[in-house]
């Protein structure tokens, strides 16, 4: 293996770690580790698995057929699936980019302490810049390895001393002690949600066409997908323990985004605080972008347009507009003064809806000779595909009933 | 190749890519123009893109159409070959396809580095 | 088919909300948990500031996001109107509320000496409130 893949395949790995975690991992870990302590680690493992495996069939049917997946929906579902699997996607990409946007604009005045309506529009300006000026590799790495900074929960939850013997405990599915089943089940379907949103698949499929990747890559995708989101598990892991430590004795329970910050900084002091704020910032604006440009791939790639940061934007003025639309629109939403966090719950909940409509057109593109030659699905990504499926299917009925029954989790 | 071959060829590539002679995305079969199909020799006249070729797609596409402008009508001859994708022969300017990103190109374009 | 479900929805989501104007044991207890969290997560930023651990733009800021969430529930305690048997324990956490909210605002500013002091005020004030919120279930 030469040097050059060797560094393709690292690079790629910590984009994905650095990428993983968005404000609703944020938002659902730490809460969860705030009333079940570390009973629920063993959901993040079965999402984790969940996103490696779809997006390991999204990187392979770039790769083999060079179109990314939601290209392909339409001509693979039909003209009605298609469209509602757009505007299903659509709406949930607004509402998750309008979270995110928030996000960054209260990591925004954590650090400098200005006024929060006017960190609003400037956080939309640093994203659109960003993502205007910034080609794609660029774009990836830089909001990837920044994100890395958020390694910081990770040192502090090993600095806060848990109690180990109950951290492994908490990676053995079973029942739960304290705390409502209504509750505990409200959060295995956020926790799946967060950790399987649609618009990483899709961005990482279109992703996957914007890097130019050929068959040669087949195996830097299965790589990235495997290492790059286990290791951005545990990030999540390190969140939940981090507030099962900190917050669960003490009754805190975590309703403001600088909340989770709090541990590393009594675990690590100024430092740790910075280091916690920057990667929270830096995952949760790479989040932003990716949202964006999801709605907008997905936009251009029903209609056929030309689409990519690889070409001009004027070029493809109509996916340039439209990435820059939902900059727009997620900066009215955001203004309105609705409360981040609570849009975040709403986003993730919602996204849960949308997952079997968004996950389904995957399977059956990835199952297709047609476009996929010899590349098809083997016998284990059909299984563990089909299984995730069902179990997407099961939260998708529950969600909202599990979302209304328990006030949104407080029971 | 019949007529027929020709029309089965068409029908399977309703809502695929197209793609135009200089290999750019210039938008998807929307609906196709078939002639003769009650009368046994059937041929495909063209296709239909953009705008509101949608008007046979359901209730949906009714409204989508009303709120578009008028499709544009790729003569079959056009076509160069038929994959996943339709590859057409000319370039999508001489076509009067991707219009779409023409009109808005002058907007985009007032940004520095478009 | 659709409008059926949203219709199902609205109806559940209505019957969420309003319930008359007496407070009950369920909502009380909530309030109680939601200013134990407030008191508790002050408490523990106290700490921090105590040992040099935080920065004051972030200390000014989240005290502030926490000042905010503690008065809105003495603002709704403040107001509200207990079902028979739950006047004395509304009007204590009325109070606690009261002496939370001041201590959150005071808390932006405070400085290393003075942050002990409101380290054991907001964690006494998070007991209590526990203590409330548990004698109700």
């Amino acid at each position: 293996m030469s040097v050059k893949n060797v560094l393709a395949v690292a690079l790629g790995i910590m984009s994905a770690i650095g990428g993983f975690v968005d404000i609703g991992d944020l938002v659902f870990n730490t809460q969860a580790g705030a009333i079940f302590g570390f009973q629920l680690l063993w959901v993040v493992v079965i999402g984790v698995v969940g996103i490696i495996v779809y997006s390991e069939m999204c990187g392979r049917v770039s790769a083999v057929a060079q179109r990314p997946v939601f290209d392909l929906v339409r001509e693979r579902t039909g003209f009605g699936a298609g469209l509602a699997t757009l505007a299903a996607s659509e709406v949930v990409n607004l509402m998750t980019c309008a979270a995110e946007v928030g996000g960054v604009a209260i990591c925004f005045q954590l650090l400098s302490g200005l006024p929060y309506r006017l960190l609003i529009p400037l956080a939309v300006l640093a994203l659109a810049v960003s993502s205007w000026v910034l080609p794609f590799r660029w774009l990836e790495r830089v909001f990837g390895y920044l994100g890395l900074s958020m390694l910081a929960f990770a040192v502090a939850a090993i600095k806060l001393h848990p109690d180990w013997g109950h951290v492994a405990h908490g990676f053995v599915p079973g029942s739960h002690s304290g705390g409502s089943l209504m509750v505990y089940l409200y959060f295995v379907v956020g926790l799946l949600g967060a950790a399987m949103t649609p618009y990483e698949v899709y961005f990482y499929s279109s992703g996957a066409v914007e890097d130019r990747w050929g068959v040669k890559e087949l195996r830097l995708n299965e790589v990235t997908a495997m290492i790059g989101y286990a290791l951005g598990g545990f990030l999540s892991f390190a969140l939940m323990i981090v507030a099962g430590v900190l917050f669960l004795p003490r009754g805190i329970s975590p309703q403001f985004l600088g909340t989770p910050a709090l541990t590393a900084e009594h675990a690590l002091g100024q430092v740790g605080l910075l280091l916690a704020l920057v990667g929270i910032l830096f995952a949760v604006g790479g989040a932003a972008v990716e949202t964006s440009f999801a709605g907008a791939y997905n936009l251009a790639q029903f209609f056929g347009w030309r689409w990519g940061k690889k070409e001009r934007p004027a070029a493809a003025s109509r996916f340039t507009l439209s990435w820059l639309a939902i900059f727009a629109l997620a900066l009215l939403l955001v203004m309105t003064g609705y409360d981040p966090v609570k849009l975040t719950e709403y986003s993730v909940i919602f996204s849960v809806v949308a997952l079997p409509l968004t996950y389904l057109p995957i399977l059956l593109v990835a199952n297709d000779h047609a476009y996929m030659g010899a590349n098809v699905n083997g016998k284990l990504a059909n299984f563990l595909g089909v299984l995730y499926f069902g179990l997407i299917l099961a939260i998708a009925v529950a969600a909202i009933p599990l979302m209304l029954l328990t006030h949104g989790g407080q029971g | 190749m019949s007529k027929v071959t020709e029309v089965d060829i068409a029908l399977s590539i309703l809502d695929h890519q197209l793609v135009d002679g200089d290999g750019e995305n210039c938008g998807k079969v929307d609906d196709l123009e078939i002639t003769g199909l009650d009368g046994g020799s059937p041929e495909v006249v063209e296709i239909i893109v953009g705008g509101n070729a949608w008007r046979f797609r359901g209730r949906l596409g009714r409204l989508a159409a009303r709120l578009s402008g008028n499709a544009v009508h790729v003569p079959w001859p056009e076509v160069d070959s038929v994959t996943s994708v339709v590859t057409l022969k000319r370039p999508a300017a001489e076509l009067r396809l991707n219009r779409g990103d023409d009109r808005w190109a002058s907007l985009v374009g007032k940004l520095p580095g478009s | 088919m659709k409008w059926v479900l949203l219709l199902g929805v609205l109806a559940l989501l209505g019957a969420g909300c309003g319930g008359g104007g007496k407070l009950g044991a369920k909502t009380l207890s909530q309030q109680a948990r939601s200013l134990q969290s407030d008191a508790a997560e002050g408490a523990l930023l106290a700490e921090d500031i105590f040992s040099g651990r935080t920065t004051r733009v972030y200390t000014r800021q989240h005290s502030a996001d926490l000042h905010k969430a503690a008065s809105q529930v003495e603002a709704s305690l403040k107001t509200a109107k207990a079902t028979p048997g739950l006047e004395g324990k509304l009007r204590r956490l009325e109070a606690i509320a009261t002496r939370v909210s001041t201590e959150l605002e005071r808390l932006g500013h405070a400085s290393k000496g003075e942050a002990p002091a409101l380290r054991r005020e907001l964690q006494a004030a998070a007991e209590a409130s526990q203590k409330i919120g548990e004698g109700l279930k």
